[in-house]
């Protein structure tokens, strides 16, 4: 029977959560090596991914990405984490870890992506945002 | 008798010459005047008879002309009252036909309103597409020359203060 991404990454979140640093060693390696002799190794990218989810999920990590054409500045995403905790997409996340992506063709503003949900501010959004609304009148 | 024998009148030879007569005229009679006298009366009866067919024959010449005239008349009639009814007809399916050409003509010259209310409508749209395109290009563009760090600092600042 053929195995998912998710349920190996489940899989391994189970083997490594709440396991010290030796046995999560040992456990991954074990994994890898169920991993290749399924001949799934080509999936690897995807299981890390879905790892990496329900790790934040479980933990209440909160994973944006944050793009904008210059790199933000550090009060800049305080600010940011500060105002997120407020909104009720964020409720019940302890912590808000960024992926920065700076991106030219924003122009200006940023653009946050968190999970399937996206808040788009960027100059580049409101421009075509005015266009549509000039082809609707 | 001593008188008539006088006279020269020979009684013998009378009364031979009255037999001679009454036997001619019997004679007559028989062979001459019955045959005659019935070819008379036969010719008579069959003239009576001619002219009786002749009046019969006139009188159902008058007949057969009068119920001619009779039969003429009523066909008359009738091939009227058949041109009227096809006049009738004729109007009535012209006057169907123009209702209906008109129908069809006020169908063709409201689709072809509709037609151009929707083709104008979509003109419309189309420039207005066209217009907002090149709004958004030339907004971008003076935006990309505008917005340097400082700028986009401040629409960053901004943006999260609105969140």
């Amino acid at each position: 029977m053929k195995i998912k991404p998710k349920q190996y990454a489940q899989t391994l979140f189970e083997i490594t959560n709440e396991a010290s640093k030796d046995q999560v060693d040992a456990a991954v390696e074990g994994f890898v090596g169920l991993v290749a002799k399924k001949g799934d190794l080509k999936q690897w990218p995807m299981i890390i991914e879905y790892f990496v989810k329900i790790y934040n999920k479980t933990n209440k990590i909160a994973e944006i990405r944050v793009n904008s054409k210059n790199k933000l500045t550090t009060s800049h995403l305080n600010s940011l984490e500060e105002k997120l905790k407020k909104l009720v997409i964020f409720e019940g996340y302890k912590d808000f870890k960024f992926i920065e992506n700076t991106n030219h063709d924003l122009i200006g503003g940023v653009k946050i992506e968190f999970e399937d949900q996206v808040i788009d501010t960027s100059l580049k959004s409101r421009v075509e945002q005015l266009k549509i609304k000039m082809s609707q009148n | 008798m001593e008188l008539i024998e006088k006279l020269g009148i020979d009684w013998r030879l009378i009364i031979a010459q009255m037999v001679n007569f009454l036997i001619l005229l019997a004679v007559l009679y028989k062979f001459l005047y019955k045959p005659v006298l019935k070819m008379l009366t036969d010719r008579t009866k069959k003239i009576e008879q001619g002219i009786k067919d002749a009046e019969r024959i006139k009188d159902e010449l008058v007949k057969a002309e009068t119920q001619k005239e009779q039969k003429i008349l009523a066909a008359k009639k009738e091939a009227e009252s058949i041109v009227l009814s096809a006049q009738k007809v004729a109007e009535e399916n012209r006057q169907k036909y123009l209702a209906q050409t008109k129908k069809e003509a006020q169908e063709v010259v409201d689709k072809a309103k509709v037609q151009i209310a929707n083709e104008k409508e979509k003109m419309i749209k189309e420039v207005r597409a066209d217009v907002s395109d090149m709004v958004a290009m030339a907004t971008n563009k003076v935006l990309e020359d505008v917005v340097d760090e400082e700028v986009d600092k401040k629409v960053v600042e901004h943006t999260i203060s609105k969140l």
